[in-house]
Protein backbone atom coordinates (compact mmCIF):
# COMPACT_ATOMS: atom_id res chain seq x y z
CA UNK A 1 0.00 0.00 0.00
CA UNK A 2 1.67 3.51 -0.88
CA UNK A 3 1.68 5.86 2.49
CA UNK A 4 -1.24 8.54 2.75
CA UNK A 5 -0.75 9.98 5.79
CA UNK A 6 -3.24 12.62 7.64
CA UNK A 7 0.13 15.02 7.45
CA UNK A 8 -0.28 15.02 3.59
CA UNK A 9 -3.43 15.53 3.82
CA UNK A 10 -3.64 18.71 6.51
CA UNK A 11 -0.37 20.60 5.53
CA UNK A 12 0.64 19.00 1.85
CA UNK A 13 4.21 19.82 1.93
CA UNK A 14 4.70 22.48 4.03
CA UNK A 15 6.01 22.00 7.45
CA UNK A 16 3.23 20.58 10.19
CA UNK A 17 4.87 22.93 13.30
CA UNK A 18 5.52 26.00 10.91
CA UNK A 19 2.08 25.49 9.35
CA UNK A 20 0.46 25.08 12.95
CA UNK A 21 2.28 27.66 14.46
CA UNK A 22 0.84 30.15 11.87
CA UNK A 23 -2.81 29.51 12.68
CA UNK A 24 -4.60 32.19 15.23
CA UNK A 25 -5.14 29.03 17.30
CA UNK A 26 -1.69 28.29 18.05
CA UNK A 27 -1.44 31.54 20.39
CA UNK A 28 -3.97 29.49 22.44
CA UNK A 29 -2.24 26.54 22.59
CA UNK A 30 1.11 28.73 23.87
CA UNK A 31 -1.12 30.64 26.59
CA UNK A 32 -2.42 27.06 27.47
CA UNK A 33 1.61 26.88 28.14
CA UNK A 34 1.99 30.35 29.83
CA UNK A 35 2.20 28.55 32.80
CA UNK A 36 5.06 27.07 32.64
CA UNK A 37 6.71 28.80 29.91
CA UNK A 38 6.65 31.84 32.43
CA UNK A 39 9.08 29.77 34.81
CA UNK A 40 11.70 29.44 31.73
CA UNK A 41 14.20 31.27 30.78
CA UNK A 42 14.14 33.22 27.12
CA UNK A 43 15.66 30.68 25.54
CA UNK A 44 14.16 27.53 27.35
CA UNK A 45 10.88 28.99 26.32
CA UNK A 46 12.07 29.67 22.64
CA UNK A 47 13.07 26.01 22.79
CA UNK A 48 9.88 24.55 24.39
CA UNK A 49 7.79 26.35 21.78
CA UNK A 50 10.36 24.86 18.84
CA UNK A 51 9.99 21.67 20.47
CA UNK A 52 6.61 21.55 21.00
CA UNK A 53 5.66 22.41 17.12
CA UNK A 54 8.37 19.71 16.21
CA UNK A 55 6.54 17.28 17.86
CA UNK A 56 2.97 18.06 16.53
CA UNK A 57 4.62 16.70 12.92
CA UNK A 58 5.20 13.17 14.65
CA UNK A 59 1.84 13.42 15.75
CA UNK A 60 0.01 13.51 12.51
CA UNK A 61 1.85 10.61 10.57
CA UNK A 62 -0.93 8.49 10.90
CA UNK A 63 -1.18 6.32 7.57
CA UNK A 64 -4.45 7.31 5.25
CA UNK A 65 -4.58 3.91 3.50
CA UNK A 66 -4.20 1.77 6.88
CA UNK A 67 -7.75 3.43 8.29
CA UNK A 68 -9.29 2.99 4.93
CA UNK A 69 -8.20 -0.90 5.32
CA UNK A 70 -8.64 -1.78 8.47
CA UNK A 71 -12.18 -0.31 8.27
CA UNK A 72 -12.69 -2.51 5.71
CA UNK A 73 -11.53 -5.74 7.38
CA UNK A 74 -14.37 -4.39 10.31
CA UNK A 75 -16.98 -4.64 7.51
CA UNK A 76 -19.56 -7.21 7.70
CA UNK A 77 -19.60 -8.11 4.15
CA UNK A 78 -16.08 -8.47 3.77
CA UNK A 79 -14.94 -10.34 7.05
CA UNK A 80 -18.35 -12.77 6.17
CA UNK A 81 -17.00 -13.05 2.54
CA UNK A 82 -13.45 -14.00 3.81
CA UNK A 83 -14.36 -16.06 5.86
CA UNK A 84 -16.46 -18.58 3.30
CA UNK A 85 -13.66 -18.05 0.73
CA UNK A 86 -10.91 -19.24 2.90
CA UNK A 87 -11.26 -22.91 2.87
CA UNK A 88 -11.11 -23.15 -0.23
CA UNK A 89 -7.90 -21.95 -2.01
CA UNK A 90 -9.79 -21.33 -5.23
CA UNK A 91 -13.14 -19.31 -3.59
CA UNK A 92 -13.88 -15.98 -5.30
CA UNK A 93 -16.52 -13.42 -4.14
CA UNK A 94 -17.64 -10.36 -5.47
CA UNK A 95 -19.00 -8.10 -2.50
CA UNK A 96 -20.92 -5.12 -3.29
CA UNK A 97 -20.27 -2.53 -0.18
CA UNK A 98 -22.59 0.13 -0.24
CA UNK A 99 -21.90 4.09 0.97
CA UNK A 100 -20.16 4.04 4.22
CA UNK A 101 -18.14 5.64 6.28
CA UNK A 102 -15.29 4.77 8.15
CA UNK A 103 -14.00 6.80 11.37
CA UNK A 104 -11.05 7.02 13.86
CA UNK A 105 -9.92 9.33 16.30
CA UNK A 106 -6.34 9.71 17.88
CA UNK A 107 -5.90 11.30 21.09
CA UNK A 108 -1.90 11.54 21.21
CA UNK A 109 -0.07 13.99 23.84
CA UNK A 110 2.66 15.77 24.67
CA UNK A 111 4.73 15.55 27.96
CA UNK A 112 6.62 18.20 29.18
CA UNK A 113 9.62 17.83 31.78
CA UNK A 114 11.90 20.60 32.28
CA UNK A 115 15.08 19.34 34.42
CA UNK A 116 13.60 15.45 34.84
CA UNK A 117 10.29 16.74 36.09
CA UNK A 118 6.87 16.59 34.32
CA UNK A 119 5.49 20.48 34.36
CA UNK A 120 2.88 20.01 31.71
CA UNK A 121 0.98 17.52 29.19
CA UNK A 122 -0.66 18.88 25.92
CA UNK A 123 -3.19 17.29 24.59
CA UNK A 124 -4.45 16.74 20.66
CA UNK A 125 -7.10 15.78 18.78
CA UNK A 126 -6.79 13.97 15.90
CA UNK A 127 -9.87 12.63 13.69
CA UNK A 128 -10.42 11.30 10.31
CA UNK A 129 -13.41 10.59 8.50
CA UNK A 130 -13.63 8.59 5.59
CA UNK A 131 -16.74 8.57 3.50
CA UNK A 132 -16.51 5.57 0.82
CA UNK A 133 -18.67 5.30 -2.25
CA UNK A 134 -20.27 2.48 -3.25
CA UNK A 135 -17.55 -0.22 -4.21
CA UNK A 136 -17.56 -4.44 -5.67
CA UNK A 137 -14.21 -5.66 -3.48
CA UNK A 138 -12.88 -8.69 -4.94
CA UNK A 139 -11.92 -11.69 -1.96
CA UNK A 140 -10.34 -14.26 -3.25
CA UNK A 141 -9.23 -17.01 -0.59
CA UNK A 142 -10.21 -14.50 2.51
CA UNK A 143 -7.95 -11.72 0.73
CA UNK A 144 -8.75 -8.14 -0.87
CA UNK A 145 -7.28 -8.72 -4.46
CA UNK A 146 -9.32 -6.02 -6.28
CA UNK A 147 -11.78 -2.63 -5.92
CA UNK A 148 -14.03 -1.53 -7.96
CA UNK A 149 -15.40 2.21 -7.54
CA UNK A 150 -15.12 3.04 -3.88
CA UNK A 151 -14.31 7.06 -4.09
CA UNK A 152 -12.88 7.75 -0.99
CA UNK A 153 -13.16 11.49 0.50
CA UNK A 154 -10.75 12.15 3.61
CA UNK A 155 -11.78 14.73 6.03
CA UNK A 156 -8.93 15.22 8.65
CA UNK A 157 -8.94 17.30 11.47
CA UNK A 158 -6.27 18.01 14.06
CA UNK A 159 -7.16 20.39 17.49
CA UNK A 160 -5.34 20.98 20.86
CA UNK A 161 -6.85 21.11 23.87
CA UNK A 162 -9.87 21.94 22.22
CA UNK A 163 -9.10 24.04 20.05
CA UNK A 164 -9.18 23.27 16.18
CA UNK A 165 -5.77 23.92 14.60
CA UNK A 166 -5.95 22.53 11.14
CA UNK A 167 -8.92 20.86 8.98
CA UNK A 168 -8.92 19.40 5.39
CA UNK A 169 -10.54 17.26 3.08
CA UNK A 170 -9.13 15.85 0.30
CA UNK A 171 -10.75 13.04 -2.15
CA UNK A 172 -8.43 9.77 -2.62
CA UNK A 173 -8.73 7.00 -5.43
CA UNK A 174 -8.52 3.66 -4.18
CA UNK A 175 -7.07 2.50 -7.52
CA UNK A 176 -4.20 4.93 -7.13
CA UNK A 177 -3.51 4.49 -3.53
CA UNK A 178 -3.97 0.82 -3.06
CA UNK A 179 -1.53 -1.71 -3.66
CA UNK A 180 -3.05 -4.69 -3.53
CA UNK A 181 -0.55 -7.60 -5.77
CA UNK A 182 -1.04 -10.78 -3.39
CA UNK A 183 -4.08 -8.93 -2.08
CA UNK A 184 -5.21 -7.53 1.51
CA UNK A 185 -5.34 -10.39 4.45
CA UNK A 186 -9.13 -9.32 5.52
CA UNK A 187 -8.67 -11.89 8.58
CA UNK A 188 -6.95 -11.59 11.55
CA UNK A 189 -4.49 -14.59 11.89
CA UNK A 190 -4.26 -14.13 8.33
CA UNK A 191 -2.86 -11.19 9.12
CA UNK A 192 -0.91 -12.13 11.41
CA UNK A 193 1.30 -14.39 9.57
CA UNK A 194 1.62 -12.05 6.59
CA UNK A 195 3.09 -9.73 9.15
CA UNK A 196 5.88 -11.93 10.67
CA UNK A 197 6.36 -13.08 6.94
CA UNK A 198 7.65 -9.52 6.24
CA UNK B 1 32.46 41.98 -73.33
CA UNK B 2 30.95 42.93 -77.01
CA UNK B 3 30.01 47.01 -77.95
CA UNK B 4 26.15 46.35 -77.67
CA UNK B 5 26.64 45.12 -74.31
CA UNK B 6 29.22 47.59 -73.35
CA UNK B 7 26.52 50.01 -74.40
CA UNK B 8 24.05 48.74 -72.34
CA UNK B 9 26.40 48.60 -69.20
CA UNK B 10 26.74 52.42 -70.20
CA UNK B 11 23.59 53.43 -70.47
CA UNK B 12 22.55 51.63 -67.17
CA UNK B 13 25.14 53.66 -65.63
CA UNK B 14 23.78 57.06 -66.48
CA UNK B 15 20.50 55.85 -65.42
CA UNK B 16 21.91 55.02 -62.05
CA UNK B 17 23.76 58.43 -61.66
CA UNK B 18 20.16 60.48 -62.77
CA UNK B 19 18.29 58.24 -60.69
CA UNK B 20 20.60 59.41 -57.74
CA UNK B 21 20.73 63.20 -59.12
CA UNK B 22 17.06 63.14 -59.07
CA UNK B 23 16.32 61.40 -55.57
CA UNK B 24 18.32 63.60 -53.72
CA UNK B 25 16.71 66.36 -52.21
CA UNK B 26 17.57 70.07 -54.35
CA UNK B 27 18.08 72.84 -51.84
CA UNK B 28 14.84 72.25 -50.45
CA UNK B 29 11.61 70.81 -52.27
CA UNK B 30 11.91 68.92 -55.48
CA UNK B 31 12.03 70.90 -58.72
CA UNK B 32 9.45 70.26 -60.80
CA UNK B 33 7.64 73.17 -63.44
CA UNK B 34 7.62 74.24 -67.25
CA UNK B 35 11.70 75.21 -66.65
CA UNK B 36 14.80 73.33 -66.93
CA UNK B 37 17.33 72.82 -64.12
CA UNK B 38 20.19 74.10 -66.39
CA UNK B 39 20.35 77.75 -66.79
CA UNK B 40 20.82 78.73 -70.51
CA UNK B 41 22.41 82.48 -71.71
CA UNK B 42 18.78 84.00 -72.27
CA UNK B 43 17.49 82.27 -68.45
CA UNK B 44 16.52 84.83 -65.67
CA UNK B 45 19.34 85.20 -63.05
CA UNK B 46 19.39 82.49 -59.72
CA UNK B 47 17.14 84.34 -57.49
CA UNK B 48 17.08 82.01 -54.78
CA UNK B 49 17.01 82.43 -51.01
CA UNK B 50 16.57 86.44 -52.25
CA UNK B 51 14.03 88.33 -50.45
CA UNK B 52 10.85 89.71 -52.60
CA UNK B 53 12.41 93.45 -52.55
CA UNK B 54 15.93 92.23 -53.66
CA UNK B 55 13.84 89.26 -56.43
CA UNK B 56 12.25 92.07 -57.81
CA UNK B 57 15.63 94.36 -58.20
CA UNK B 58 17.93 91.48 -59.88
CA UNK B 59 15.20 90.07 -62.21
CA UNK B 60 14.64 93.62 -63.46
CA UNK B 61 18.07 94.37 -63.37
CA UNK B 62 18.22 91.26 -65.84
CA UNK B 63 15.27 92.65 -68.08
CA UNK B 64 13.15 95.32 -67.35
CA UNK B 65 10.37 94.18 -68.84
CA UNK B 66 10.14 91.19 -66.85
CA UNK B 67 6.64 90.24 -65.92
CA UNK B 68 7.24 88.27 -62.11
CA UNK B 69 4.80 85.60 -61.28
CA UNK B 70 4.75 84.85 -57.65
CA UNK B 71 4.07 81.04 -56.36
CA UNK B 72 2.21 81.46 -54.07
CA UNK B 73 0.58 85.15 -54.45
CA UNK B 74 1.86 87.60 -52.18
CA UNK B 75 -1.88 88.05 -51.67
CA UNK B 76 -2.22 84.33 -50.73
CA UNK B 77 0.74 83.81 -48.79
CA UNK B 78 -0.29 80.70 -45.79
CA UNK B 79 -1.07 81.94 -42.72
CA UNK B 80 2.50 82.98 -40.77
CA UNK B 81 4.24 83.75 -43.81
CA UNK B 82 4.43 87.50 -45.00
CA UNK B 83 6.08 89.54 -47.88
CA UNK B 84 8.77 90.15 -44.99
CA UNK B 85 9.93 86.75 -44.05
CA UNK B 86 9.49 84.49 -47.66
CA UNK B 87 11.96 84.44 -50.24
CA UNK B 88 12.13 83.05 -53.32
CA UNK B 89 13.22 79.58 -54.02
CA UNK B 90 13.26 78.64 -57.79
CA UNK B 91 12.78 80.71 -60.45
CA UNK B 92 11.89 80.42 -64.52
CA UNK B 93 11.02 81.57 -67.74
CA UNK B 94 7.66 80.46 -68.46
CA UNK B 95 5.46 80.11 -71.19
CA UNK B 96 2.75 83.25 -72.02
CA UNK B 97 -0.15 80.67 -72.09
CA UNK B 98 0.81 79.45 -67.96
CA UNK B 99 -2.02 81.01 -65.82
CA UNK B 100 0.13 83.70 -63.47
CA UNK B 101 -1.26 83.23 -59.61
CA UNK B 102 -0.17 87.37 -59.93
CA UNK B 103 1.73 89.42 -62.26
CA UNK B 104 3.90 91.80 -60.72
CA UNK B 105 4.01 93.74 -63.68
CA UNK B 106 1.79 94.38 -66.79
CA UNK B 107 4.80 95.10 -68.81
CA UNK B 108 4.57 92.60 -72.16
CA UNK B 109 8.15 90.86 -71.64
CA UNK B 110 9.88 87.79 -70.53
CA UNK B 111 7.57 86.28 -67.48
CA UNK B 112 9.58 84.94 -64.80
CA UNK B 113 7.25 82.22 -62.67
CA UNK B 114 9.52 82.78 -58.67
CA UNK B 115 8.22 79.91 -56.73
CA UNK B 116 8.36 80.72 -52.58
CA UNK B 117 9.09 79.91 -49.32
CA UNK B 118 10.75 80.56 -45.99
CA UNK B 119 13.98 79.78 -44.76
CA UNK B 120 14.08 76.55 -43.19
CA UNK B 121 13.89 76.98 -38.86
CA UNK B 122 16.40 74.74 -36.42
CA UNK B 123 13.91 72.23 -35.08
CA UNK B 124 16.46 70.01 -33.02
CA UNK B 125 15.48 69.63 -29.30
CA UNK B 126 12.24 71.21 -29.77
CA UNK B 127 8.74 69.07 -29.14
CA UNK B 128 6.02 68.42 -31.23
CA UNK B 129 4.69 71.51 -30.23
CA UNK B 130 6.79 73.66 -29.89
CA UNK B 131 7.96 72.98 -33.92
CA UNK B 132 4.29 73.30 -34.91
CA UNK B 133 4.61 76.64 -33.50
CA UNK B 134 7.59 77.57 -34.98
CA UNK B 135 7.21 76.57 -38.05
CA UNK B 136 3.36 78.14 -38.10
CA UNK B 137 4.81 81.53 -37.83
CA UNK B 138 6.43 81.06 -41.11
CA UNK B 139 3.58 79.37 -42.65
CA UNK B 140 5.16 75.82 -42.51
CA UNK B 141 3.15 72.84 -41.16
CA UNK B 142 4.93 69.96 -39.71
CA UNK B 143 5.25 65.90 -40.97
CA UNK B 144 6.16 64.14 -38.13
CA UNK B 145 7.30 60.69 -37.93
CA UNK B 146 6.38 58.64 -36.08
CA UNK B 147 3.15 60.51 -37.18
CA UNK B 148 2.15 61.00 -33.09
CA UNK B 149 4.92 61.55 -31.44
CA UNK B 150 5.23 61.09 -27.71
CA UNK B 151 4.69 64.55 -25.40
CA UNK B 152 8.47 64.14 -24.07
CA UNK B 153 9.66 63.11 -27.49
CA UNK B 154 11.43 65.83 -29.16
CA UNK B 155 12.95 66.57 -33.10
CA UNK B 156 15.92 64.86 -33.48
CA UNK B 157 16.41 65.38 -37.32
CA UNK B 158 15.16 67.17 -39.51
CA UNK B 159 14.15 66.75 -43.54
CA UNK B 160 15.99 70.50 -44.29
CA UNK B 161 18.84 71.70 -42.82
CA UNK B 162 18.41 74.85 -41.09
CA UNK B 163 18.47 78.22 -42.92
CA UNK B 164 17.79 76.25 -46.29
CA UNK B 165 15.16 77.38 -48.53
CA UNK B 166 11.79 75.21 -47.37
CA UNK B 167 8.93 75.52 -50.07
CA UNK B 168 5.49 75.48 -48.59
CA UNK B 169 4.86 71.88 -47.83
CA UNK B 170 4.84 69.74 -45.02
CA UNK B 171 8.07 69.21 -43.33
CA UNK B 172 9.66 65.94 -42.24
CA UNK B 173 10.89 65.68 -38.89
CA UNK B 174 12.04 62.70 -36.83
CA UNK B 175 11.44 62.83 -33.48
CA UNK B 176 12.66 60.54 -30.54
CA UNK B 177 13.26 60.54 -26.94
CA UNK B 178 15.48 63.25 -25.36
CA UNK B 179 19.11 62.75 -25.10
CA UNK B 180 20.10 62.01 -21.78
CA UNK B 181 22.05 65.13 -20.91
CA UNK B 182 25.87 64.42 -20.38
CA UNK B 183 27.51 64.11 -17.22
CA UNK B 184 29.13 66.76 -15.36
CA UNK B 185 32.78 66.53 -15.50
CA UNK B 186 33.91 65.32 -12.30
CA UNK B 187 35.31 68.18 -10.46
CA UNK B 188 38.98 68.79 -9.94
CA UNK B 189 40.34 66.63 -7.11
CA UNK B 190 42.45 68.66 -4.51
CA UNK B 191 45.94 68.59 -5.74
CA UNK B 192 48.20 66.99 -2.64
CA UNK B 193 51.45 67.05 -1.91
CA UNK B 194 53.59 63.61 -1.40
CA UNK B 195 54.18 64.41 2.65
CA UNK B 196 49.93 64.70 2.72
CA UNK B 197 49.30 61.59 0.33
CA UNK B 198 51.48 59.38 2.77
CA UNK B 199 49.68 60.80 5.69
CA UNK B 200 46.83 60.46 4.31
CA UNK B 201 47.52 56.94 3.61
CA UNK B 202 49.23 56.09 7.10
CA UNK B 203 45.89 57.42 8.44
CA UNK B 204 43.33 55.23 6.22
CA UNK B 205 45.68 52.04 6.94
CA UNK B 206 45.14 53.06 11.04
CA UNK B 207 41.44 53.77 10.64
CA UNK B 208 41.08 50.00 8.36
CA UNK B 209 43.18 48.27 11.35
CA UNK B 210 41.02 49.41 13.90
CA UNK B 211 37.44 48.89 12.10
CA UNK B 212 39.42 45.36 11.67
CA UNK B 213 39.73 44.75 15.37
CA UNK B 214 36.36 46.84 16.29
CA UNK B 215 34.88 44.03 13.61
CA UNK B 216 36.29 40.94 15.28
CA UNK B 217 35.37 41.93 18.69
CA UNK B 218 31.93 41.99 17.54
CA UNK B 219 32.13 38.50 15.90
CA UNK B 220 33.56 37.30 19.43
CA UNK B 221 31.01 38.82 21.60
CA UNK B 222 28.37 37.97 19.35
CA UNK B 223 29.73 34.06 19.20
CA UNK B 224 29.67 34.24 23.16
CA UNK B 225 26.01 35.54 23.06
CA UNK B 226 24.83 32.78 20.90
CA UNK B 227 27.09 30.31 23.11
CA UNK B 228 25.04 31.97 26.29
CA UNK B 229 21.63 31.92 24.84
CA UNK B 230 21.68 27.65 25.61
CA UNK B 231 18.92 27.62 27.73
CA UNK B 232 19.63 26.85 31.42
CA UNK B 233 16.91 24.18 32.15
CA UNK B 234 16.72 20.87 30.37
CA UNK B 235 13.41 20.79 28.42
CA UNK B 236 12.65 17.78 27.05
CA UNK B 237 8.80 17.01 24.96
CA UNK B 238 7.62 13.29 24.60
CA UNK B 239 5.20 12.68 22.20
CA UNK B 240 2.77 9.44 23.15
CA UNK B 241 -0.09 8.10 20.91
CA UNK B 242 -2.64 8.24 23.40
CA UNK B 243 -6.42 6.54 23.26
CA UNK B 244 -6.76 5.68 20.07
CA UNK B 245 -10.53 4.61 18.77
CA UNK B 246 -11.85 2.88 15.51
CA UNK B 247 -11.49 2.39 12.69
CA UNK B 248 -14.76 1.90 12.64
CA UNK B 249 -17.00 1.52 9.94
CA UNK B 250 -20.82 2.30 9.09
CA UNK B 251 -23.42 2.05 6.16
CA UNK B 252 -24.19 5.92 5.56
CA UNK B 253 -28.04 6.29 6.01
CA UNK B 254 -30.77 5.49 3.19
CA UNK B 255 -27.87 2.51 1.69
CA UNK B 256 -29.13 -0.57 0.15
CA UNK B 257 -28.65 -3.79 2.12
CA UNK B 258 -24.89 -4.93 1.19
CA UNK B 259 -25.34 -8.22 -1.66
CA UNK B 260 -22.84 -10.73 -1.67
CA UNK B 261 -22.58 -12.75 -4.83
CA UNK B 262 -20.42 -16.11 -6.02
CA UNK B 263 -18.50 -15.07 -9.34
CA UNK B 264 -20.11 -17.56 -12.05
CA UNK B 265 -18.58 -20.24 -12.27
CA UNK B 266 -16.34 -21.66 -14.94
CA UNK B 267 -17.61 -24.56 -17.00
CA UNK B 268 -15.51 -27.38 -17.99
CA UNK B 269 -16.59 -29.47 -20.62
Amino acid sequence: MSQVTVRAVLFGDSDPGAAVAATPAWGTVLSGLGGVLLTLSPPGQAQLVAEVSRAIGGLVNLDVVEVLVGGWRKHRALHAAAERTKPSPGGTEQVELTSHQITTTHRPYLDINVNGKKRATVHFDLGLTLVVDTLIGTVHHARLVAVQGGRCTVTAGLGCEGVPLASRQVVLDPHLVLRLADGIPLLAEDRRTANSRS
Amino acid sequence: MTGSTARRCLLGLVVAVAGLVMAAPASAAPAAGPWNAQRGPNDPPDVHGLNIADTVKVLQSWNKGVVIIFDPALRQLPKGATQDNVVASRDGLVNQSTQSPQEFSAANGPRVLVTLGELMPDLTGLGESQARTVLANRGLTLDPTPDRPPVNWVVTGQAYPPNSVVEFVPVPAAFGPPAAPPPPPPPPGPRVTLPVAIAIGAGALLLLGLVTALVSRGVRRSRRKNHDKRPAEHIEVHAFAGQVTGPDVFDLPGAPPVASVPPPREVRS
